[in-house]
This record gives C-alpha cells, structure tokens and sequence, in this order.
C-alpha cells in the first residue's frame, strides 16, 4: 500500500490535476482513484501490461467518469505543454516511471502535431470528436481521421499483438 | 498496408470506439473498471501516463497521509479474499493463484497503516509544544541564512485587497523553506474565498506556477506570518504573487484577483 503509493501517487495526481478543475476536486478524484486501485488489484496482470499501465488506465477512466457526471470541461493545466514534441519528464518524476512512460512518449512523437493533440485531448481529456473539432477549428471529419489514424498508429507501436484486420 | 487499415463500416465501429475512450459513447455507463483485455484501453492509458510524467506533480505529503489512513481503513472491506489472477501493483495482496507473486498479505497492511497512525498521534503529541511559532521561524531563517536568503517587499497592485497591504517574502531555495509576512492585508471568510500563494520559477513555464498553498489572513490585525508550502520543488524562484480563489484554493488561477507581488530582481 505504502509502495503503491510512493510508487505511483505522483502519476495520479498529476492526471488528477489535469483534469480537475480545482485543486479540492483533484484531491477527492485522487481519492476515488486509489480506492478502485485497492478494489481492482486482483485484476492485474502483468503479462498484458505494466503496472504504470494499469494504474494510468483505472485513473483515466476514472476521471472520465468524473467528467461526465460533472458535466464540465476539464481545467487543460498541460493542454500546451502536450503541443509539439513531448517534453522531458519535469525534475521529481520517479525514473522507473519516466522508463515505464518513455514507450509511450516515443510514439507519440511519431504521431503528425494535430494527431497527438487530437488524441490528448480525447483519450486524457474527455473531449468528444465535435468538441475537438470545435477547439481546433478543423472540419469533424477531419478530426475524426486524425484520430483514427493516430490511434491506429500508436496501437501498432505500442501493443502490437497479433490481430485480426479492422477494428477489435 | 497495416494490418488495422480498416475495412467497410470500421470508421463508424471506430468512431464509437473512440466516444467509449472520451466517455461520449450513447448509452455508456460509468466505466470503473478497469478492462486490461482492451487493446483501446491499453492505448489510452499508456498516453495517459505519458501525459502524466510530461506534466508530472508529486503527491503532496498531506494527501499521501490521508490516503494511506483511508486505505487502510477501506483496503480490508474491499479486498477479495481469494481468487482472481494477477499480481498486485505496488503493493502485496494475499496470494491470488497458482503461479503469480506471493505476497504478505492484509495483516501487514492493516498493521502498517495502524503504525502509521500511531506515528502520526505521537508526532501531533510531542511536537507541537516544541515547534516554534511562523514568526519565530522566519526570525530563524533571516538570522541564520545570510545572503542566500532572498528578502523581497510586496507591491501592491490596484486590486482593492491591496490598499493597505504591505509586507514581505522570505525565502530560502537552498532549505525549500520561507514565509510571508503581510500588514494590513484583509481578512478573508474561509468560507468563501482564500487567499492562494504562486511561485513563479525560472525554470517552469510561467503560465503554470508552481502552487505555493492557500492561506487565511485571520481579523485580529496586526503582521500575520504563512509558511510557503510549495507543491513541488522550487528551483529558481522569480516572482511570488497572492491571489484570491474560492476555498481549498485552484490548480489554474484566473488571476483575476492578485493584490500582492514580489519580484526577484
């Protein structure tokens, strides 16, 4: 428990106060997120992804959920920091976790700007595709390539298992 | 071509795939869960944490505290006591099956955090007659720092909060330690606002200063002394601004309100 938390309350907090709008909200959904971290741990499983992983995936949902029930935009605290190519970890971060997000920040920086940036805002901000368009000024259709293809691309870098064609 | 190129009808089945991962999919439900068997999932998330590290901010020591107390408290009623098939992230759990880490197990868990909270008791008891008062400590730190210390007067802005206020910051970047000193700043209902330290940092972004913490100017009068809490290390200070939010304080300031600024010059 005290490992979890030294392990992985950063990463929590810091998705926490992405997507919060206040700080007193970033700390109630820090909260909820460890609470379904202890709830879900029998779930884990390390041959299908890295703790990090699991974790990111427990909070992020999490925090979507906060969003839709909240009915609001989340506060985009890093929104520009996550324009152009991915930025150094900031001094603090745990290393083993700078490793364990490497992968990810590696591909993403494969991803054309509008891509990357599309996919943020969807998949860490709760953005629909309308929205996304509206925030960018790009057609919808447009902004729902981008993502496709964007996303497509990162599975491929990042989980490439064997598929069928098409979307699972 | 890759092996995802999508076929007829993919682009619809991966729209929806996309409003189920912003949670705008019709007829959603609350997620909760987890579903590590979701390559979509497991995509999302590893952007998530890379997002997370890109901006990453360390669990202040307060909510880590409360966060362990509670888990303690909630871990037992919660946890399954057998089955299942992974292992535990970051910390033991009674062992789940054939083949995977095997753990500790509960009681020590129950039994750390009821330390913890022993621990915690104990400090509350014995330390606070010993811990000196903020304007003692600031004496401390001006006395015994010398010239690393910087020391800078507040200016005051032409937000009304501001009219009689005056006083100073006093910080050491070499202890991660300082304190604000203000007269005449007026007092806040708690209940409806407070007033928001920001440290700006050379070397952070100034759109995003680092949150120095929320504090209330009580109505007695007279100089008031706050200890800085900064969230995160500071590294280069450059500037330190007041401002007023909502209580507990924001992550992002409008600053629409920000009566008082120090500079380092």
């Amino acid at each position: 428990m005290e490992a979890c938390l030294d392990r992985y309350g950063g990463l929590v907090w810091s998705l926490a106060l992405r997507m919060c709008r206040a700080r007193d909200d970033a700390e109630e959904a820090t909260q909820e997120i460890f609470l379904e971290i202890w709830r879900q741990a029998g779930r884990f499983d390390e041959e299908i992804a890295t703790e990090a992983t699991f974790i990111a995936m427990i909070a992020r949902r999490r925090l979507i959920d906060r969003h839709r029930r909240s009915q609001r935009q989340p506060t985009m605290v890093c929104e520009d920091q996550l324009d152009g190519t991915p930025a150094e970890p900031p001094v603090g971060c745990p290393v083993e976790l700078a490793e364990e997000a490497a992968r990810a920040r590696e591909g993403l920086t494969r991803l054309g700007d509008d891509e990357r940036r599309f996919i943020e805002w969807s998949v860490c901000d709760g953005m629909s595709h309308a929205e996304v368009a509206s925030r960018s000024g790009q057609p919808l259709g447009t902004v729902k390539s981008k993502i496709r293809r964007g996303l497509i691309r990162l599975r491929e870098l990042l989980d490439p298992q064997p598929q069928q064609g098409g979307v699972a | 071509m890759s092996r995802f190129d999508h076929q007829d009808g993919d682009e619809e089945r991966f729209d929806r795939v996309v409003a189920t991962l912003s949670g705008h999919a019709e007829g959603q439900s609350a997620a909760g869960g987890a579903n590590l068997q979701d390559p979509w999932e497991r995509v999302a998330a590893e952007v998530a944490l890379a997002a997370a590290v890109e901006g990453y901010q360390p669990l202040p020591e307060s909510l880590r505290t409360k966060l362990a107390i509670e888990a303690a408290a909630t871990v037992g009623a919660t946890l399954p006591s057998s089955g299942g098939a992974g292992s535990s992230p970051g910390f033991d759990l009674p062992d789940r099956g054939p083949g995977r880490a095997s753990p500790i197990g509960l009681p020590w868990i129950l039994a750390a955090a009821s330390l913890l909270v022993a621990v915690l008791g104990w400090m509350q008891a014995w330390s606070l007659p010993f811990e000196p008062s903020p304007a003692a400590a600031r004496a401390r730190l001006v006395a015994g720092e010398g010239d690393e210390v910087l020391r800078l007067p507040w200016t005051a802005t032409d937000d009304p909060a501001a009219a009689a206020a005056s006083g100073d910051v006093v910080w050491s970047t070499k202890g991660q330690q300082g304190y604000l000193r203000f007269r005449g700043l007026p007092a806040n209902d708690s209940r409806v606002e407070q007033y928001q330290l920001w440290i700006f940092d050379a070397r952070q972004d100034e759109r995003y200063p680092i949150d120095g913490g929320v504090f209330d100017i009580p109505p007695e009068g007279g100089d008031v002394v706050v200890p800085i809490r900064p969230a995160i290390r500071v590294a280069q200070p450059t500037m330190f601004a007041v401002t007023i939010e909502k209580p507990g304080g924001v992550v992002v300031s409008s600053r629409e309100r920000l009566p008082l600024l120090a500079k380092v010059e």
